[in-house]
């Protein structure tokens, strides 16, 4: 029996999971060829102005633009399911080799960008918690309020004015030195300026959750019950309190790291990072189709599969949400 | 003798931004060990804070004058670390709501194992487990062994308020400060905690202060009975004494509103009136206005506890031998003042 519902959710979940790709693909494919633009530009270049019409039907119809739109689907879909997602029209080498050059370097930031800002919004959160309105408390939600009104382009500059330009401490662009792509050092100096930039773009509004979560858990009548107990403040605060904020601050972390994944894409361009973030902007702008979709999907896919991963872990963390689960089931037993 | 409490000259203070509540005027009482007294009144007289000042459970913007006596000493100055070691081993509380007042991720098993390891942190795992099940049965949750892996939500009311009493039981505190233990629950679950109540105190020989809005459900299970109005205590006695013979017209209110003692046909008496505001206290008698029984001395002199016998005391005026004789509505006794 229960195995038979573990196998049954899994299947509901991989479904709702592949029709939801399947739809935004379509989405992206249809809205992204009825935008302006043209695509031969991004293949031929600047050749592309100069091609007779019988060479561009010509290089149209080796594309496969000649067709109606949902043909092309079709057949971009024929190929997806193969593996095969064409070449890049800019590239002129297969999407996912394009992609896979850039991943890492996105992953870095990102990635790094995102685990800074989990940790340090928690411990920023729960400090200000415990200092509520307090001289440190009141300064550090200042700073706060002010670091997440600044744009990020604008702080961008700001750090490379600062660190490359007048302090010359810091590079202002790229991810390794010219030549050095293999030493750690170039790579790590290379990284600090846009990673100071993405966490501070997302940390504050997190910290503020964690903190009004924290304070709104410090009033509950549980804390004097574990208070009546004989329990002192910063254990209450620890094992009473943030068990209570930590399943609904793990999922929407969960939901945040497409956001903070995605939110480097601005910085990337700024800091002309190599990551996916400048190779989407420039596959928009360019029309190229293929890198384009595949961009799309990768990023659609990460949204959806956080938010799964939101939903199974509350539920894994908060036994009301098991208990949640295990009506529904039993309900759906009795009705069968 | 020397009391297990005593509160001398207790105020409790909340400082708001539309003035000072005095919650708690000038309150004295007395505890016994393996007595239980009630402490009864309206909404706002005053008798939850009361209990919270005890423990020193209130919130930043209040404040607590008096001496608090315990074995003799006054634990008034205590600072905040020396109370956290009095809290739940000299005195415990049960919560009005059970239903907010268990940590809803944690099981109750380790909600009340933690009771005990704050004040024995060597306890051995075993002796630990021991120790949850025995005070899991000692409030009657049955299969207690299956039951401490289960959280909050899979309880009722009922059974959450058992395990809210094991926890006050946990470190063998002498004093328990039940704050409405039953008001959040139906009825009949009511009379069930109630008399867990009254025989956990007679098993284990624990002092309790009861504090209730009902005189009726104080009736099963007090020793003495303490009418509190205002943020002052209007009439204190033995239960039988404030039952049968009561002498504040407080206390006559609150019999009258009882639907038990009410004489069918017509409809249940209610108090007329407002319990003043504590930000500004009235001057003289703070019941006077809502007093049908009122005299012109109640509007500009407040009336001192005034001795019935040895163990009652009532702070009204008409027992002074000047008073006027009343017949009081209720009460089984006649009797002359």
């Amino acid at each position: 029996m229960k195995t038979k519902r573990i196998v049954w959710r899994a299947a509901k979940t991989a479904a709702i999971f592949l029709i939801s790709v399947l739809v935004l693909s379509l989405l992206v494919f249809v809205v992204s060829r009825l935008a302006p633009g043209d695509p031969l530009v991004a293949f031929y270049g600047e050749r592309a102005e100069k091609l007779k019409p019988a060479e561009r039907a010509a290089a149209e119809a080796r594309l496969g633009l000649d067709q109606p739109i949902l043909r092309q689907y079709a057949l971009w879909l024929k190929g997806a399911l193969r593996g095969e997602f064409g070449i890049s029209y800019k590239y002129k080498m297969d999407v996912l080799e394009v992609i896979r050059a850039r991943l890492p370097f996105t992953l870095r930031l990102g990635g790094i960008g995102f685990l800074l800002t989990f940790f340090l919004a928690l411990g920023l959160g729960v400090l200000c918690a415990r200092h509520e309105d307090k001289g440190l408390d009141r300064a550090l939600c200042k700073i706060g309020t002010v670091t997440s009104c600044i744009p990020e382009f604008w702080m961008s500059l700001m750090l490379i004015l600062i660190f490359a330009v007048s302090l010359r401490v810091l590079p202002s662009s790229g991810a390794y030195d010219v030549g050095k792509a293999d030493d750690l050092g170039s790579r790590i100096t290379h990284l600090i300026l846009p990673l100071t930039v993405v966490v501070l773009g997302h940390l504050w509004y997190y910290a503020y959750m964690v903190r009004n979560k924290m304070l709104e858990e410090m009033r509950m009548d549980y804390v004097l019950l574990a208070k009546s107990k004989g329990l002192g403040r910063k254990k209450i605060l620890y094992r009473h309190c943030l068990r209570n904020v930590l399943p609904s601050y793990l999922s929407i972390m969960a939901i945040s790291v497409p956001h903070v994944l995605g939110g480097t894409y601005i910085v990337e361009s700024v800091f002309s990072y190599p990551g996916l973030g400048t190779l989407s902007y420039e596959s928009a702008r360019y029309k190229d189709y293929n890198l384009l979709m595949v961009l799309c999907i990768l990023s659609g896919a990460l949204v959806i599969a956080c938010n799964l991963l939101a939903q199974a872990l509350s539920e894994r963390i908060d036994p009301r949400m098991r208990a949640q689960e295990a009506i529904d089931t039993w309900e759906a037993d009795t009705d069968g | 003798m020397e009391h297990l409490l005593a509160l001398q000259n207790l105020h409790v203070s909340y400082h708001t931004p539309r003035g000072t509540v005095q919650a708690v005027r000038g309150v004295d009482l007395t505890l016994d060990s393996g007595e239980v007294l009630a402490v009864v009144g309206e909404s706002g007289c005053g008798k939850s804070a009361l209990l919270k000042a005890i423990m020193r459970l209130l919130p930043e913007n209040a404040s607590v004058t008096g001496r608090i006596v315990v074995n003799g000493t006054d634990i008034a100055p205590y600072p905040e670390k020396q109370l956290q070691k009095l809290r739940g081993s000299l005195f415990s509380m049960v919560f009005q709501d059970p239903m907010t007042a268990l940590n809803p991720s944690m099981t109750i098993g380790s909600q009340i194992a933690e009771a005990i390891v704050v004040h024995e942190p060597k306890i051995s795992k075993e002796a630990l487990r021991a120790r949850v099940l025995e005070l899991m049965e000692l409030v009657e949750i049955d299969r207690p062994m299956e039951r401490m892996k289960l959280y909050p939500h899979n309880f009722s009311g009922g059974m959450r308020q058992r395990a809210v009493m094991a926890i006050a039981l946990a470190a063998r505190a002498k004093i328990l400060l039940a704050d409405e233990p039953t008001t959040a629950l139906d009825v009949t679950i009511q009379a069930q905690i109630l008399d867990l109540l009254r025989n956990l105190q007679k098993k284990l020989h624990t002092a309790t202060i009861l504090v209730s809005h009902d005189l009726g459900v104080v009736a099963r299970a007090a020793d003495r009975v303490a009418v509190m109005y205002a943020g002052k205590i209007v009439e204190i006695g033995t239960a039988e004494e404030v039952y049968y013979d009561p002498r504040h017209p407080y206390t006559w209110a609150l019999l009258r509103a009882l639907p038990a003692l009410a004489t069918g046909g017509d409809a249940l008496y209610t108090i007329p009136g407002m319990p003043p505001t504590l930000i500004d206290p009235p001057k003289g008698d703070a019941f006077a206005c809502r007093n049908e029984y009122a005299l012109a001395i109640d509007y500009e002199k407040e009336p001192p506890l005034l001795r019935v016998t040895d163990t009652h005391y009532a702070a009204t005026w008409l027992l002074d031998p000047r008073a006027p004789r009343i017949t009081p509505p209720i009460g089984v006794r006649r009797h002359g003042i």
